[in-house]
């Protein structure tokens, strides 16, 4: 049901919907077993949704297993390092706690500016590196007469967005610390 | 296409490791010698970290969206039951 021909052809939506539909009550199930509640079931499915939608997209991934019994080893794994985390998490509420996310402070403030200062790129950009749009489907989307002043597009922002990273880099001096 | 414009594709190729190999080895060789055209690819490579992330967010927004339609909405009432029983239990 989610190998990759389909998640071409379908939206992305209708392809999570799906995802929902037939492997969610899966992971629910497994989620509740293991002592979880429905909120701690929907926070670990959507990023399984994300690292299996990452594995399909970025790389020339079918899983050998069916799919929903490869999301459902994702989604797994998700929640043993949810749990590790809520344990440290718990064991320390009384001590103050630095944030220990994956993304570095200073990467999440260049990415929020960037955000801010230049969505439009940032979103065509994605588009063709995070989501691997074709440049026939960039031009679609964005309003692009060719596929060709869509390819220059993307690297006008290309360069954009790196010149924006140099310079607010060297505002955040300790960036690279 | 201008000549910066022809730099960061140069760049792409480098980092993304795709196009003619020997192109690759002369920009390799460029990037030994010239200190301002190594910074210019270090900051490429963090532009393109970067995009994923921005990628990534979008996509984790946009999934909390469709859930929450899903457990909203009454098109997808029998979903809710299901989900709903598991956590009677």
């Amino acid at each position: 049901m989610l190998v990759i021909e389909e998640l071409k052809a379908d939206t992305r939506e209708a392809v999570i919907i799906k995802c929902y539909e037939e492997v969610f009550p899966l992971a629910a199930s497994h989620i509740q077993r293991m002592g979880g509640s429905l909120e701690e079931a929907k926070e670990v499915f959507q990023v399984a949704i994300v690292f299996y939608y990452e594995k399909l997209v970025h790389g020339d991934f079918q899983p050998e297993v069916g799919d929903v019994a490869y999301l459902m080893g994702i989604v797994k794994k998700q929640w043993l390092k949810y749990r590790e985390k809520s344990k440290v998490h718990q064991n320390l509420e009384n001590i103050e706690i630095i944030d220990v996310s994956d993304e570095k402070p200073l990467t999440k403030k260049l990415l929020h500016y960037l955000k801010l200062s230049g969505k439009r790129c940032m979103d065509l950009l994605q588009s063709f590196y995070y989501e691997k749009l074709t440049m026939r489907q960039m031009a679609d989307q964005y309003g692009y007469t060719s596929e060709r002043s869509a390819t220059v597009q993307k690297y006008k922002c290309l360069e954009k967005v790196r010149d924006e990273i140099k310079l607010k880099s060297i505002q955040y001096e300790d960036f690279f610390e | 296409m201008k000549t910066s414009l022809n730099e960061t594709i140069e760049i792409e190729n480098l980092l993304l490791q795709q196009g003619d190999t020997s192109d690759r080895l002369v920009t390799e060789a460029k990037v030994l010698s010239n200190s301002e055209f190594k910074e210019k690819v270090q900051w490429q490579s963090l532009a393109y970290d970067l995009v994923n992330l921005y990628g990534r967010d979008k996509l984790l927004k946009e999934i909390k969206v469709i859930e929450n339609r899903l457990f909203s909405t009454s098109k997808y009432q029998s979903f809710q039951n299901q989900i709903y029983s598991i956590f009677k239990k």
